[in-house]
């Protein structure tokens, strides 16, 4: 059950019914000559240092069972990036989980903490697959608005007011899919003294932290006083080293959470593939300046984007993470759901805002997950459609 | 064995009461320090076939490390698909979704049919770890129990008896290693057309060993409400690279692939690639483990018998039930002295299942488990 703000009725929005993002990338696959600008996989090829780390494990037969909470040099490894990276002190033998993804981590967290009737505070727009998750446990989402006049951040004082007596866990995605934003480090701050005020549990979604832009910082909650004892950390090597189909994610977490999250890892899938266990050791223990080049790369086309969809006249919030841009297209009059199929038929694919909440019928989101040419191709066609569009309409 | 109670922190209170209950219902009965040289409860490892290492370097050449299709790449699904249908279960590629092995096509199934209190009629004797899954998931198992000499499986007859609205079978069984005939599943099968069963059917403890109980063909309606689980796990060794499946239709394929789409997206795509190599190259390397194998377990089965000691005998799977109460009426007690006194490691039947009382469960699987039951009968005659 979604519990819809009151502050809702000052954002325009327009209620269209959600859909399923995964379905229109299968309809669009059907489709020749299709650009996507839809699925959040990266393009660029999973380094080739973990690519020969995992070839290695198959020629010398290291590729049999695991241990259910994951490879103990994985979570070693693991523990070395909290430190380096996060400013987290987790212990590789009891305060980390590997898991089948992130996707798998999410489902696992949420069945390991949500009961019947808990509240779970979820800033909107926001990944669906949170939605399945809390529904599978019986909790119920109570959504917060974030906005584009604030680039997306999350402001403490929405969520404050919205805590009840059920209000059980805070869940943090930053930087955001599908806006973009991030969670400045002043509000991570607040809402840290939030949680442990209202003693709430936080789930920090870290998955696209490697992407930050423009001198963008954030810090892992966890870090903060006080809040190791109360957070669990979700990441995983898909986004950050091209791995998305490798399936690794993991958990970070107090040593009886990880104990009860291993337990449910154990009962859906016992462990996550050996093969790529050993390959995600080679990514968080190789060389930085893989994932640099990365976020350079899509630094430089989330400035092609950003200048063109200026030109077209949408606004967007600042995306300063992350791999996408959260587009408002009031501009077009056009409601988003339908300006999707229209570029769909031009070729393009993007994902119309009501795939990240029903209150987002006026936005898409756009990937920068493709070769700049390809990128400009893009652009063409989303120009020549609305062009098309418009002189239709004269 | 220690009760997981969470301390009084923050997360301690905040964790879910059935995911607590889950940890300690799942939680082994012994603690074991180490696997020995003279283990006989896993498998021995195997070097996979070069052809499966080749396709999976391979994939990973070609650059397939990012999200495969969710339901899977169609030239696997494919194979399945042909696999199962040759199998007399008719399906295409539509009806087969990959999954990350086949504990999480069982979970997907489950969660899939529970969607209040269901009860689930479980054939023959059900793993802990099973009814942990449904009760997990807010249903109930209900055994249907057959007698010793069947090794615990119920004859259909006796499964019909049972009128079950929602039947898993795992077949060969995950304890006992006893498999069903294809005649009695046919049998299961034509009973449920009528009675409107819904069924599962778990293969993913097929080992090489029980491939000649496929040799005949299924006959299927479109009556049969029918969901398969297969696993490339045991039969092909390839437990570490998670790789399973399922086949479904209609509305139970449309809510199981939107399950799956929630708990992972989609399988490993070098695992897929791997597995598809496994089904399509790997004929003569299974013949041969098969026929070594074989060679194992007569072997140990002459061992066995002239030492005088009783076996529950299935030619489907590599595990033995050995029945030892003229040693001890003991089981865990045996298992722990066979170990401390000759380091050979054994199941004790009373940790599978509460009806295995006085039997201990050893696994065959190659040259050293035939050196480790030796061991084991040396031990046993020496007095324990």
């Amino acid at each position: 059950m979604v519990t819809q703000s009151q502050s809702d009725s000052n954002q325009k929005s327009i209620p269209a019914p959600e859909i399923n993002i995964f379905d229109l990338m299968e309809e669009a696959r059907t489709k020749k000559d299709m650009v996507s600008m839809g699925l959040g996989d990266p393009d660029l090829d999973t380094p080739i240092h973990v690519v020969d780390a995992a070839k290695h494990a198959i020629d010398t037969g290291n590729t049999g069972v695991a241990p259910v909470a994951g490879l103990l040099e994985l979570r070693e490894a693991i523990s070395r990036k909290l430190r380096r990276d996060n400013n987290i002190e987790a212990n590789p033998k009891t305060e980390i989980l590997v898991t089948t993804g992130g996707q798998e981590a999410l489902f696992l967290l949420i069945q390991a903490i949500i009961s019947p009737g808990d509240e779970v505070i979820v800033p909107d727009p926001r990944y669906t697959s949170y939605d399945g998750a809390i529904k599978v446990a019986g909790g119920e989402m109570v959504l917060v608005p974030t906005t584009e006049k604030d680039n997306f951040d999350l402001d403490p004082d929405e969520v404050e007011k919205r805590l009840t007596p059920k209000s059980k866990v805070l869940l943090l995605i930053s930087p955001n899919n599908p806006t973009a934003g991030i969670i400045t480090t002043g509000n991570i701050r607040r809402l840290a003294e939030i949680a442990k005020k209202h003693d709430l549990i936080v789930i920090s979604d870290e998955i696209y932290e490697k992407f930050l832009y423009d001198d963008h910082k954030q810090i892992s909650i966890a870090s903060l006083p006080g809040m190791k004892e109360r957070t669990i950390t979700l990441n995983g090597v898909s986004k950050a080293y091209a791995m998305t189909g490798w399936r690794i994610g993991y958990l970070v977490g107090p040593a009886e959470f990880i104990t009860t999250a291993t337990a449910l890892k154990k009962m859906t899938n016992v462990h996550a593939p050996t093969v790529s266990q050993r390959a995600a050791i080679a990514a968080l223990d190789g060389p930085e300046s893989v994932v640099t080049e990365m976020r350079d790369t899509y630094a430089e086309r989330r400035k092609l984007l950003l200048t063109a969809l200026d030109e077209m006249g949408f606004t967007y919030g600042e995306p300063r993470g992350g791999l996408y841009v959260w587009v408002n297209t009031e501009s077009t009059g056009i409601a988003a759901l339908e300006l999707s199929k229209i570029f769909l038929d031009e070729g393009v694919l993007i994902f119309p805002g009501t795939g990240f909440g029903q209150n987002w019928g006026n936005y898409m989101r756009m990937t920068l997950l493709q070769p700049k040419p390809v990128l400009e191709e893009a652009i063409a066609r989303m120009q020549r459609a609305l062009a098309k569009h418009s002189k239709g309409n004269q | 064995m220690q009760t997981f109670t969470p301390p009084d922190t923050v997360m301690g209170r905040a964790l879910a009461a059935r995911a607590i209950a889950l940890v300690n219902e799942s939680a082994p009965p012994t603690e074991i320090d180490q696997i020995t040289e003279y283990d006989l409860t896993h498998p021995a490892s195997v070097e996979l076939p070069t052809a499966i290492r080749n396709a999976a370097k391979a994939a990973l050449d070609r650059g397939e490390t990012h999200y495969t299709t969710r339901p899977g790449i169609v030239e696997l699904r494919s194979a399945i698909a042909e696999q199962t249908t040759a199998s007399g279960i008719h399906v295409t590629s539509s009806d087969v979704v990959v999954t990350n092995g086949g504990v999480e096509a069982l979970f997907i199934a489950m969660q899939s049919l529970i969607t209040g209190q269901e009860k689930v009629f479980y054939a023959g004797l059900a793993p802990k770890s099973v009814v942990n899954m449904i009760c997990f998931l807010g249903g109930e198992v209900a055994e249907i129990c057959g007698e010793g000499e069947r090794q615990f499986l119920p004859s259909p007859v006796e499964i019909i008896a049972a009128k079950p609205d929602i039947l898993l079978l795992q077949t060969p069984s995950p304890i006992t290693g006893a498999a069903y005939s294809q005649d009695e599943i046919q049998a299961i099968f034509d009973a449920a057309c009528s009675t409107g069963t819904t069924i599962v059917i778990d293969q993913s403890a097929s080992s090489n060993l029980g491939r000649h109980l496929k040799s005949q063909q299924l006959q299927t309606s479109g009556d049969l409400k029918l969901i398969t689980i297969g696993s490339f796990s045991n039969e092909y060794s390839m437990g570490g690279w998670r790789i399973g499946w399922f086949t479904a239709s209609g509305q139970h394929l449309k809510s199981m692939s939107g399950f799956k789409q929630t708990l992972s997206i989609c399988t490993t795509a070098v695992s897929q690639y791997a597995a598809l190599a496994a089904l399509q190259e790997c004929g003569d390397w299974l013949a041969e483990q098969r026929s070594h194998l074989v060679q194992c377990r007569t072997s140990i089965l002459e061992m066995l018998n002239k030492a005088g000691i009783t076996v529950l005998n299935t030619d489907s799977t590599n595990y033995l039930l050995l029945k030892i109460t003229e040693f001890n009426n003991d089981d865990r007690l045996l298992r722990t002295a066979l170990m401390e006194t000759s380091g050979v490691q054994v199941d004790a039947g009373s940790d599978l299942h509460n009806l295995l009382g006085g039997y201990i469960r050893i696994t065959v699987s190659s040259k050293n488990s035939i050196e480790a039951v030796q061991r084991m009968v040396n031990t046993l005659e020496g007095g324990i």
